[in-house]
Parts: structure tokens; sequence; C-alpha cells
């Protein structure tokens, strides 16, 4: 009798489960079958599996909805995150979405939102936390003090509208927001594109675009660097995070067996850094972040391309060049390009990868003048990093529930230097930095990050150093 | 600035060197003759939609297959199964001295809607135990050849 009673609950069970979606009926009731501790003998196979379809069967004519599941075994491959997998996972899912529209009783048309009644919608983000001390003020991204920064909540979503049609958002919330405490946050969209994918080598991208300049900005997200500290070549002469609101191409296409070319190309709103005319406002050697365009209008009706192109020759290897060419001032007499190169190389648990940055400024001059229009003429930075992961034995062994498979720590030194008019020295954005780092990944997506940076400024020999603590994860 | 251009060079130098023998697929060597080989590679990829099929080359290889892979399939804390995996073999049937030989290799990508990951799939390493499976398989079809 107890058996009996035990084989219903296991039923039961998988009932639950595949009401849930979690997982696939038959699959469910297998495993769980046989790790039941009761001896099923006196039951035929045939019998349970005739009652588990049974009820499966009454629950599928309560809700129509749930149309049967397509074979999505011969489904093609579609672009970024379409594939049959994440077909079938939304059809064996279908159960268990919350699905308004039709269904209108129970309080559930608040739900009968598209992201909600299709489920193809995927909402995470990533959150970090840094504290960062450092001697005396002006190191770059490192106050005097020490200070707790909330810097990002970053929410995102991606959506497949069709098999061809994807959207992609980032909404930044830095330091708490701008109705934080003291009102000294902010809240803006990092990205937020539209894809029409065609084939693999040609698609369709616009909206807020994140600029392809440099490796960086393009996985700046916090849960994947492994310093605290961005480069200071991509806080000055890429202004990461940077992104422009516009339209082009991307894709990608396999020249040789092993090798892999992507490219990106796009036309955007450019850079608004004021005017260039005598007695015109500008900016100066501190750099042109706060000159990035408005994502709705164009100071100069001039408009700006970009472009990257990334080599793969063979799988851990990448080498790409970039370049951001418009006009920058209100009058459209003078062009700013920016020029970038990248390399990354991974060889089993060691990493090298590297970023250089240069820019021309037209109308620019060595003697800057921001309150007359004049602004530096040439700015350069780099960054070179080197990365060991290694993951002690004897942890795992010690503390298996804190050091598990994925879990890995990274050692990581990077060097790099930043100069915001190259044609004087010694002014306040002539900088060096040295920075040592370790951090810890319990998973891929989760980091706890420490490091210590040798700060050397050219116009003040004033220790500036001090270290950081991050965590960032993705959820 | 002549630092930058140094670093800039490095990691061209770096990436060329690099290029050079990285690659460890299997390989399974047989007496067959090419034609036989070719049959045989061919037939074992049934199953798979084929993007190329280069007889002059000696190259077959298949569109890209959704690949499982429950170590990446969750993302994000709560670990929700949404980053995808796809792959695409590649066979290399050449002649060689004792008769002809197949290079199985697999290129593999990763692709996660989290942040700016959503942008492009990235390359990862292929699954080696999936390349040696698909070299097994065509050696036993060769061995059922008899060459």
């Amino acid at each position: 009798m107890m058996g009996w009673f035990m084989l219903r609950a296991v039923v039961i069970f998988c009932f639950v489960v595949s009401m849930a979606g979690l997982t696939n009926v038959a699959q469910a009731r297998d495993e769980r079958l046989s790790d039941s501790p009761t001896p099923i003998s006196s039951v035929s196979k045939e019998e349970i599996e005739r009652i588990v379809d049974q009820r499966l069967e009454d629950i599928m004519r309560r809700t129509p909805q749930n149309t049967p599941p397509t074979d999505f075994s011969q489904v093609p491959i579609r672009g970024l995150g379409q594939t049959n997998q994440s077909q079938q996972r939304m059809q064996q899912g279908s159960g268990d979405w919350v699905t308004g529209g039709s269904v209108l009783e129970g309080g559930r048309t608040v739900y009968a939102k598209p992201f909600v009644r299709a489920p193809k919608t995927i909402i995470g983000g990533y959150i970090d936390f840094t504290i960062s001390d450092c001697n005396n003020a002006g190191s770059r991204d490192c106050s005097e003090g020490l200070e707790f920064d909330q810097e990002r909540f970053v929410p995102f979503f991606y959506s497949q509208v069709t098999d061809r049609l994807s959207v992609a958002a980032e909404v930044e919330i830095e330091h708490g927001g701008p109705q934080g405490n003291q009102g000294d946050g902010d809240v803006k969209i990092e990205f937020a594109t539209m894809d029409y994918r065609f084939e693999d080598w040609f698609n369709l991208r616009g909206g807020i675009i994140l600029i392809p300049m440099g490796r960086f900005n393009l996985v700046h997200d916090s849960p994947l660097n492994d310093l605290p500290l961005r480069p200071m070549v991509s806080r000055l002469i890429i202004p990461s995070t940077f992104a422009e609101s516009g339209i082009g191409f991307f894709g990608t296409v396999y020249p040789t067996q092993l090798s892999k070319v992507d490219y990106e190309f796009y036309v955007t709103q450019g850079f608004d850094g004021g005017s260039s005319a005598p007695g015109g406002t500008t900016f100066g050697e501190g750099g042109y972040r706060g000159n990035k365009g408005s994502f709705q209008t164009d100071n100069n009706e001039n408009k700006a391309i970009v472009s990257r192109v990334s080599v793969s020759p063979i799988l851990g290897i990448e080498v790409a060049g970039s370049v951001h060419h418009g006009k920058w001032d209100d009058e459209r007499d003078h062009y700013m390009t920016i020029w970038a190169v990248d390399g990354l190389i991974q060889r089993g648990p060691f990493e090298l990868l590297g970023e250089a940055a240069w820019t021309r400024i037209g109308g620019g001059s060595k003697n800057v003048a921001a309150g007359n229009g004049t602004p530096p003429k040439r700015m350069a930075g780099y960054f070179v990093q080197g990365n060991y992961h290694f993951m002690p034995e004897i942890l795992k062994r010690m503390a298996p529930t804190h050091f598990g498979d994925s879990s890995t720590f990274t050692a990581i030194v990077r060097w790099g230097e930043v100069d915001t008019n190259t044609q004087r020295n010694g002014n306040i954005n002539d900088l060096q930095r040295l920075t040592l780092g370790i951090n810890f990944r319990p998973v891929e997506d989760s980091v706890i990050k420490f490091a210590y940076t040798f700060n050397d400024h050219k116009d003040n020999p004033q220790s500036r150093n001090g270290w950081q603590f991050n965590m960032s994860t993705y959820f | 600035m002549m630092k930058t251009y140094l670093v800039s060079i490095c990691l061209l130098i770096l990436g060329i060197v690099g290029c050079v023998g990285w690659t460890n697929a299997p390989r399974v060597a047989t007496s067959c003759s090419l034609e036989n080989t070719w049959s045989v590679a061919l037939s074992s990829l049934q199953e798979f939609e084929l993007r190329r099929i280069d007889k002059a080359e000696g190259v077959i290889e298949t569109e890209w297959i959704a690949v499982h892979n429950p170590k990446t399939v969750g993302g994000g804390i709560f670990q929700r199964s949404m980053n995808q995996e796809r792959a695409r073999f590649i066979l290399n049937i050449t002649p060689d001295q004792q008769g002809s030989m197949i290079t199985v290799k697999q290129i593999r990508e990763f692709w996660s809607p989290q942040g700016v990951q959503s942008r492009a799939w990235r390359q990862i390493p292929p699954h080696e135990e999936q390349e040696r499976q698909l070299a097994t398989r065509i050696e036993n079809q060769i061995k059922r050849q008899a060459c």
C-alpha cells in the first residue's frame, strides 16, 4: 500500500515538473522512477505511462493555447540567439509562461503585454559595487579617501521578435540614479539596437549603437572585466561606454576553415565638440568624454562613419582595427579621427590582450584654448594586460561548495598610458598606470576583484597610488 | 608615444606567430582509396545539413548545429536556460602515402543574451570528445569497407 502511495506521489511530481516546464515529462518520469526508494515492480511501466499520459491529456485539454510541439529539429539556426534549441526551450516552457490576453480571469490581464505573452524576451542585468582608496586627489577613476560606490546597476533586455529580428538594450543606472540621496547619479541607455538578420555575413543594425572602437568598449560589462578599473585609454581616448545613434551593417565571414573575420560598419551622429570659432567653447586636455553626440540631434548635420574589422586566424587569437571619423564642430569645419588597434591571445591559462588608440583633431593645437575654440590636436593611449587563470585543487577539496568546477582565480597585470595632448608634456591627463590585481569567479558570470594601482601623473609627482575592490555579477 | 607603436607591432607579431600549429584535430588514416574514403566521409555526415561539399579540395563542411552544453546553458545568478552554443564539423579528406587521411575538426561558438554578449557569437574551443566520436564513427565505417 505504501508503495502505491509513493508511486502516485512520484507520478504527481512528474506532472508538476512537466507543468513547470522545467524538463521534459518522459525524462522526469524516468529519472524519478529510477530514483524512487520504493520497489515498483508490482506496477508495470506501461501502467505508469498510461496514468501519466492520461493526466497530461487532461491538462492539455484545459489549456488549449498549448499547441502541440512542432518538430524543431529541422529548423535551421537563425542569427543572433535564435537556434532550434531556443525554440524548443520556448515551446517546452510554453505551458508555464503566464499568458495574458485570452486569459481574463484572476487578474491576469495585467500581464497581457507582449513581453509576457510571448516567451521570447529575456530580462536580466548586471550590478557592481566598488570600494576605492587612492592617495591624494586626481587619480583617474580612483578618488582620494575611502569611498563606497554602487557604480552600476544595468538591466538589459533581449528579445527575439521574429526569426530574423531581434532587439537588445542595456539601461544604465549609475551611482543610484539622478534621484539618489545626493542626486549625483544618472540613468541612460547604454545601447538599444534592432538587428535584422539576412545572413551570417550581412545584417542590419539600427538604434543607439555600441560603437565598435577597440575591443574593450564592446565587452565593457563589469562582470566581464578582470580588474575593477577600466583602462585609461578606454575612458579618455575611446570614451567608453561609447554609444551613438546610428545605423549600419555587421557580419561574420569564415574565409578559411579555421579563421573568422567580423566586421561592423555604421553611420552615426558623431561627436558634438562645440564651437571651433574664435571665442567658441570646446573641449580641452580633459578629453572629449563629455562631447559624445546627442542621440536625437546632430550639432553639424555631418555624420560620422565608424568601422571595426577583427580577424581571428585561429581560435584564441584576434587582431582588430577600428576607426571613427567625422566632423566635430558646430561650424562643420574640422574632422576628428580616432584610430584603434586591439589584440587578444589566449593559450591555455594565459591571456594577453591590449589596445591602443590615437586621435587626430582638425582645428586643434598643442596650445589648447578650450574657451577659444581650440582643442588639443593629438591624443593617444594604450594598455597591455596579461591574465593567468588558476584554481588550486586543495580549495576545491576543502570547500567544494565555494570552489566548483567553473570557479577560477585570475592574476592580472596591466600597464597603461594615456596622453590627451601628446604635443605638450605634463598636461593633466598625461598619465601612466601599473595595475596588479587578482580576482575570483565563483561562476563565470560573477566576480570579486581586488587591485592595487600605481599611478604616475606627469604634471605632478605626488603619489596617487591606491587600491580598489569590486564585486559584480550578471543576474 | 613610440611605445604605442611597439605594443601594436608586438601584438601583430604574436598574432601571426600564434597562427602556426595550434590545432590538434583527430585524424583517421586508411589504406582505402581517396574515392572510397570520400564516400565514407560523406555518408558519415548524412544526418547533418551540409554547407560545403568540395571534392576537388577534399572538404566537407556541415551547417551550424545547435548543441546542448549543460555547463554553459545557464546564465545569470538564476542560471536561466538561455545561453546557446552551436557547432559545425569540417572534414578534410586528403591523399597520403598509405591511402588517404580524414581530419575531423569542430568549430564551436557561444552566444549569450546577457548584456554586450548579445551582439555576436564568439568562438570557443571545440568539444574534443565530439570530434573523436565522429572520427571513430568514420573509422568504423571505413573498417567495414575492408580496403
